[in-house]
């Protein structure tokens, strides 16, 4: 008798020790939560050294404040207020919980509404034949010799582009250009892009270099990592492309362009892109609200770094809401000239 | 972390006066069925305590020898992860207005179905020896285990390959059933987990590769602490078949780059064919 509840004793200590066997979870209060926001940015942030923030004066600021707020809406306050000036269309903080708005930084978080673009415009008004591959590819012919390609996501392994990027390229082979939209969608996987960017090459170029937060310091980043884009497919694209962008051109769709960038046929064209380049990671508050932050540094094969200002296209055309409303598509449309101009 | 009990128990293991046992060769297949509920606290993820529900399959198989017995062993536990503080949470997402001013919204579950999981694959090979009356096996196991589970918005997961000493006994009583036992905790370790910034982002297209190459080290006791310690029931049931129930407390930490801790009670069904 005593054996068996020596037996169940100890059971039962093992199933009710979380601090003892876990340790102690932070208890759920505005001070923590504001510490933890700032803590986690603080070792996990990758662009402090770009930014130019002082991230300990925003702690030595906001601590008292953060130590005498009571509600989820002075605490969300506080916190947008602290995130905002990183400028980081890659930094979000999501309420969870609450009926407080999503906040989402960088320009892309300014703008309300995608007005300057709608795949349906270009399908109803400029596609001769609307044809789809995969996951992601809507392309036909806009123009006597001139391709359109709209790619929707990036989200994927380059294993998966394989099949129909050779569909596509193979569809195009007689084109004499063409143009690839990566207005509108988000982000994804940079080695999509720098697959799908391969069809496009005839050598191997580098065209990115990145590192990543490696330790709590701002500067303890992992060793550089260069980026090659090479030949991709079963045969390539190698006459005159035009890239289109917008401010919704963002993350995975922006390193894609950085190794577009690099081939001597490329033209890009429309707006400029989003400026948030790095990879982002998501992670939580003790009360729950969930915000994302960049953790590295992505820069061009030059080493020079766009975060925050977006890549400028080589000639800048913008779309008015009422003019897509209206079924034009003025970018599109410039691209089209501009191709037609180098065939001739 | 005081190491001192872990080399104690080496010392013990070491200084046993071992001899063999005699006995008849034969096979066991050993089934089991059965819950696990898991905790989890890993802060290089989430200042949240995560607790997963999961259901338990495994099966073993065992070669014994006269002195010796070496065995094969696969197990996965497959369930729902859901931070102890909140339970089930979701979240509502916007798609900015498009040109006509509508926009799409859309629930993300935080955590859904299946989102626990841990497998693993074991080797043993242990001794027969007995210190005065008692008869115990003793030897070493190699072991890989997975772990994979929501946690927030994004994965989390774990993977050791761990070479551990292992010992374990039955102790008779007097009706002919019996009780097991058995511990084992890892020496040397080959650990897998996500680096520092989470993320590999290095140009791989396999992410596994990727996590190998970014978030692979080796690890001692002094690194890596695990304990799987198992006490069980069985009784015969026909003469080719045991059945019984086994309880499992496991428990590891791993303290790079930041601490991670989990423990987990196994309860499970165990169905023994024996020829």
């Amino acid at each position: 008798m005593k054996n068996t509840l020596f037996l169940l004793l100890s059971l039962s200590i093992l199933t009710s020790c979380d601090d003892l066997l876990l340790g102690e979870e932070v208890a759920n209060t505005p001070e923590n939560n504001f510490k933890s926001l700032w803590s986690e940015f603080d070792i996990r942030y990758g662009q402090f050294p770009i930014r130019g923030i002082d991230w300990d004066s925003v702690y030595t600021t906001n601590i008292s404040r953060a130590q005498s707020t009571t509600s989820d809406e002075a605490l969300y306050e506080l916190m947008v207020e602290m995130l905002d000036p990183l400028n980081d269309g890659h930094v979000a903080l999501i309420p969870i919980g609450t009926t407080l708005p999503d906040y989402h930084g960088g320009p892309i978080g300014k703008l309300d509404a995608m007005s300057d673009f709608e795949l349906d415009v270009v399908k109803d008004n400029y596609l001769q034949e609307v044809k789809s591959s995969g996951d992601f590819f809507n392309y036909g012919y806009v123009a006597n010799g001139i391709g359109y390609l709209h790619i929707e996501g990036f989200s994927d392994l380059a294993k998966f582009f394989e099949e129909p990027m050779n569909e596509v390229i193979s569809y195009f082979k007689n084109a004499d250009g063409l143009i690839i939209d990566v207005r509108g969608g988000y982000g994804g996987e940079d080695v999509a892009g720098q697959y799908i960017a391969g069809y496009f090459m005839n050598e191997k170029r580098p065209y990115m270099i990145t590192k990543i937060k490696a330790g709590p310091e701002h500067q303890d980043f992992t060793d550089p990592v260069t980026w090659y884009v090479q030949a991709e497919g079963d045969q390539q694209f190698l006459k005159p492309v035009v890239v289109l962008t917008h401010r919704f051109t963002i993350s995975a769709r922006e390193s894609f362009c950085l190794a577009m960038k690099v081939s001597p046929n490329v033209t890009f064209m429309g707006d400029t892109t989003a400026g948030a380049f790095s990879n982002q990671i998501n992670r939580e508050l003790p009360n729950g609200w969930a915000y994302s932050l960049s953790i590295g540094d992505w820069r061009d094969a030059n080493n020079t770094s766009h975060e925050g200002i977006g890549l400028i296209p080589d000639v800048l055309v913008q779309n008015t809401r009422e003019e897509l409303l209206n079924g034009k598509d003025n970018v599109l449309e410039e691209a089209i000239s501009f191709l037609e101009g180098k065939s001739n | 972390m005081n190491k001192t009990p872990f080399l104690l128990i080496i010392l013990w293991l070491i200084g046993l006066n071992t001899h063999a046992q005699n006995g008849a060769k034969a096979t066991q297949w050993d089934f089991q069925l059965g819950h696990e509920n898991t905790r989890l606290l890993d802060r290089q993820n989430s200042p949240l305590i995560y607790v997963a529900h999961s259901a338990v399959i495994g099966t073993d198989f065992l070669r014994i020898k006269p002195q010796s017995v070496w065995g094969l062993s696969f197990s996965s536990a497959i369930g729902n992860s859901q931070a102890k503080r909140f339970g089930q949470r979701s979240v509502e997402f916007e798609d900015p207005n498009d040109i006509y001013g509508e926009h799409e919204t859309y629930t993300v579950l935080g955590n859904p179905g299946l989102s626990y999981v841990q497998a693993s694959l074991g080797y043993s090979y242990q001794s027969k020896v007995a210190i005065g009356t008692q008869g115990f096996l003793l030897g070493c196991q190699l072991e890989n285990e997975f772990f994979m589970s929501g946690i927030g918005l994004d994965t989390w997961f774990f993977n050791n390959l761990s070479l551990s000493p292992i010992v374990s006994t039955a102790f008779e009583l007097s009706d002919g059933s019996r009780i097991p036992v058995s511990l084992s905790f890892p020496l040397v370790s080959y650990v897998v987990r996500e680096p520092f910034g989470k993320d590999p982002s290095i140009p791989l297209n396999n992410y596994i590769e990727a996590n190998i190459e970014t978030g692979a080290s080796f690890a001692t006791l002094n690194k890596f602490q695990k304990i799987d310690f198992t006490i069980g029931y069985r009784r015969n049931w026909t003469s080719k078949w045991d059945i019984g129930l086994d309880y499992t407390f496991y428990w590891y930490q791993y303290n790079e780059p930041n601490e991670l801790n989990s423990y987990s009670n196994r309860v499970t069904i165990v169905l023994s064919k024996i020829n």
